[in-house]
C-alpha cells in the first residue's frame, strides 16, 4: 500500500469500519510511513474535537414557546375553517360500511357470475389474492355490520356492474388489466382520433392498486373495462397512523427531493399514497360527492413523448366540444424545476369536476 | 420513557404536550442542520420554526414503525434546500468536484507530528472556524456524521443517496475541512 492509498483508507481506519483485511496492509505501512502515522493521528484528534467544534447551542430559549404558539395558532384557524390540521378524515354517511358490505357479499355471493357477466369479452381481469383468510375476517365482519343495517339490496344497487373485492392488513391485490388493443377505452385521451394512445399502454398490465398499510380496508371498482362514470372508487381506512407515505424521490446529487401534488382545493382530502413501480400514485376523496381521485406522478421521459400533454388551451377546447367525449382519465404534463412530470388522473367525477382540478393541480416538495 | 416514535403517534392523536416533548428534543439537531447549510442565525431560527410546523401538520405520513430522528432531520435537510432554491433560483448544493481539485493540489501527507502544533482546543477552534467556508453540501453531511452522530446508512436514507456514495463524501468532506484549516493556521503562523 502507498501513501496515496492508505489516506484513502484512514478515515474508516480510525472509525474502525475498514475491513481486516485493509486494516493488515495500512497497518503494515503504517510501520514503515511516518507521515501516514501522523496523518492517522491527526484524524483521530480531528473524531474527538469534531463533536465539539460543531455544537451549537446559540438557538434562542424562546424557541419551543414561539412553535407552539404557531402551533396552536393553526390549529384554531384550522378549525375555524374546518380543515383540521392533522391528517383530516372526509365525513361519510352513516350508510357507507353498511353499502361496502353489502357489495362485498354480493361479489363473494356471485363472483363466478359477476365476472362472467360484467367484464365484456375484449377485457379479462385476473385476480390473485393472497392472505384470504385475513380478506374472509373482513367479509365476515362487513357482512354483519351489512345484516344490521338491512340495507342490502338498495345501496348495492348502485355500485351496477362494478366488481368489489376487499382489502385487509398483509393482503396484497392486483388487479390486471389485460384489455386488448380493441379494448374499449382503456387509454383514452383528449385527441385520440389524431393520436392513438401510447403503444406502451396496450396489453401492458397495469397495475390498479397495491396496498401495504395495515388496517385499512379497501374498496375498489376493478371494472377497468371501462372505467366510466359508474366505476365509483371508494376507499375507507381504519386507522390514519398507518399510512404509509411515498413521493417521488428526484435524486441528483445532493439535489433531491420529494414530489406532491400542491393546491388542490380544500374538498379533495388525501387518503393514500401508493409507490407502484417508477410512479407514486396519491388517492384523494372529494368529500361532498364522496368520489376518488387517484393521481399518479412519475418522471417524464421521451420513451412516453408520445403520451399527450395538456396545455391549458387543450383543456379548455376540450371542454367546450361537445363532439368528443370527455374522458374519465388524464394525463398531464407538468413541469417543476425545469423537470417534466407526468400527472395522471383516473376518477369517476365529473368531467366538468375533473377539468376543474387538473388545472388547480400544481407539483410541490413534500 | 416515552420514545419519540411514541411520541409521535401520540401527536397524531392531538396530543400537544407530546408534540413540546418532541420540539424540545430535536430543536437542537434541526437548528444545527439548517444552520449549518443556511449560515444565517435569524433564517435558521426561522426555517427551524417552519420545519417543526411541517413536523406537525405531516405527522400523519410518520411511519411509526421507523425512527423518527431521520425523518425530523429529512424534512429540515429538504425544507432548506427548497428555502436556498427560493433564496438562490439556481440551486448550488452539488458537491463541487473543482473545489476538491483545488484543495488536492498540496500533498496531505507532508505533515510532522499534529500535537507538536495543535492542541486540541486549538484544533477545535480552527475546526468551527471553517467550516462555514466549505460549501453547504459539505457542511450538512459533516454536521449529519459528526455532530448528529449518523451512520453512512442513516445519512444516505436522510439525503437520499446511496450509503457508498455517503461514504465518498464524507472522505472529501473531511479532506476539504482538513486543507481549509491548515491553510488558515498557516496564515496564522502556525505552520505544519
Amino acid at each position: 500500500m502507498n501513501c496515496q492509498q492508505a489516506e484513502n483508507h484512514i478515515y474508516q481506519y480510525c472509525e474502525a469500519n475498514l475491513s481486516p483485511e485493509l486494516c493488515l496492509l495500512l497497518e503494515e505501512h503504517l510501520k514503515t510511513c511516518e507521515n501516514c502515522r501522523n496523518l492517522v493521528e491527526l484524524t483521530r484528534m480531528e473524531n474527538a474535537v469534531l463533536k465539539d467544534a460543531l455544537a451549537l447551542d446559540y438557538l434562542d430559549d424562546n424557541f419551543t414557546r414561539r412553535v407552539m404558539n404557531a402551533v396552536s395558532a393553526r390549529s384554531m384557524a384550522s378549525t375555524m375553517d374546518q380543515k383540521p390540521v392533522s391528517k383530516p378524515r372526509a365525513k361519510r354517511p352513516y350508510w357507507y360500511l353498511a353499502t361496502a358490505a353489502a357489495i362485498v357479499l354480493l361479489f363473494t355471493a356471485f363472483a363466478p357470475g359477476i365476472y362472467n357477466n360484467l367484464f365484456n369479452q375484449d377485457s379479462q381481469m385476473d385476480v390473485a389474492i393472497k392472505d384470504t383468510a385475513r380478506n374472509q375476517e373482513t367479509v365476515d365482519k362487513a357482512l354483519e355490520i351489512a345484516r344490521q343495517e338491512n340495507e342490502l339490496t338498495g345501496d348495492a344497487a348502485q355500485f351496477g356492474s362494478a366488481a368489489i373485492q376487499s382489502f385487509d392488513a398483509g393482503t396484497v391485490t392486483e388487479y390486471t388489466d389485460n384489455a386488448s388493443s380493441t379494448g374499449t377505452n382503456e387509454t383514452q385521451h383528449y385527441n385520440n382520433q389524431n393520436n392513438s394512445p401510447a403503444s406502451t399502454d396496450q396489453n401492458a398490465p397495469v397495475q390498479i392498486a397495491m396496498i401495504d398499510a395495515p388496517n385499512a380496508e379497501i374498496l375498489q371498482d376493478t371494472n377497468g373495462n371501462t372505467r366510466s362514470a359508474d366505476s365509483s372508487v371508494a376507499f375507507k381506512t381504519a386507522s390514519p397512523n398507518r399510512y404509509r407515505s411515498y413521493a417521488v424521490s428526484v435524486t441528483d446529487s445532493m439535489e433531491d427531493y420529494s414530489l406532491m401534488p400542491v393546491d388542490l382545493p380544500n374538498n379533495y382530502v388525501l387518503e393514500k399514497s401508493l409507490n407502484a413501480d417508477s410512479a407514486v400514485v396519491y388517492i384523494y376523496s372529494e368529500i361532498n360527492s364522496n368520489q376518488a381521485v387517484e393521481l399518479s406522478i412519475e418522471p417524464y421521459t421521451t420513451a412516453t413523448s408520445d403520451i399527450l400533454t395538456l396545455a391549458e388551451s387543450d383543456i379548455n377546447s376540450a371542454k367546450e366540444s361537445t363532439a368528443q367525449p370527455l374522458p374519465q382519465q388524464l394525463e398531464v404534463i407538468i413541469e417543476y424545476e425545469n423537470t417534466k412530470y407526468l400527472v395522471k388522473l383516473k376518477s369517476s367525477l365529473s368531467n366538468e369536476e375533473l377539468l376543474k382540478l387538473v388545472k388547480e393541480i400544481h407539483l410541490g416538495e413534500q | 420513557m416515552m420514545s419519540d416514535e411514541m411520541l409521535a403517534s401520540q401527536v397524531l392523536e392531538g396530543d400537544l404536550c407530546a408534540f413540546e416533548e418532541l420540539v424540545n428534543k430535536y430543536k437542537k439537531s434541526v437548528f444545527a442542520i439548517i444552520y449549518r447549510i443556511i449560515g444565517q442565525y435569524q433564517e435558521a431560527e426561522d426555517l427551524s420554526q417552519e420545519v417543526f410546523l411541517t413536523v406537525y401538520e405531516k405527522i400523519y405520513q410518520f411511519d411509526v414503525s421507523k425512527k423518527f430522528a431521520p425523518w425530523i432531520h429529512r424534512i429540515a435537510v429538504n425544507t432548506t434546500i427548497s428555502a436556498l432554491r427560493k433564496k438562490k433560483k439556481v440551486m448550488n448544493l452539488s458537491f463541487d468536484e473543482t473545489y476538491i481539485q483545488t484543495l488536492d493540489n498540496s500533498p496531505v501527507n507532508s505533515m510532522g507530528d499534529p500535537h507538536q502544533y495543535y492542541e486540541r482546543k486549538e484544533l477545535g477552534a480552527f475546526i468551527n472556524e471553517v467550516i462555514m467556508d466549505l460549501p453547504e453540501s459539505y457542511r450538512v453531511i459533516i454536521t449529519l456524521r459528526y455532530q448528529m452522530d449518523y451512520n453512512n446508512g442513516e445519512i444516505a436514507e436522510i439525503l437520499g443517496i446511496s450509503k457508498e456514495n455517503v461514504e465518498v463524501k464524507v472522505h472529501r468532506a473531511r479532506k476539504a475541512m482538513r486543507k481549509l484549516y491548515m491553510q488558515k493556521a498557516e496564515r496564522k503562523g502556525d505552520t505544519i
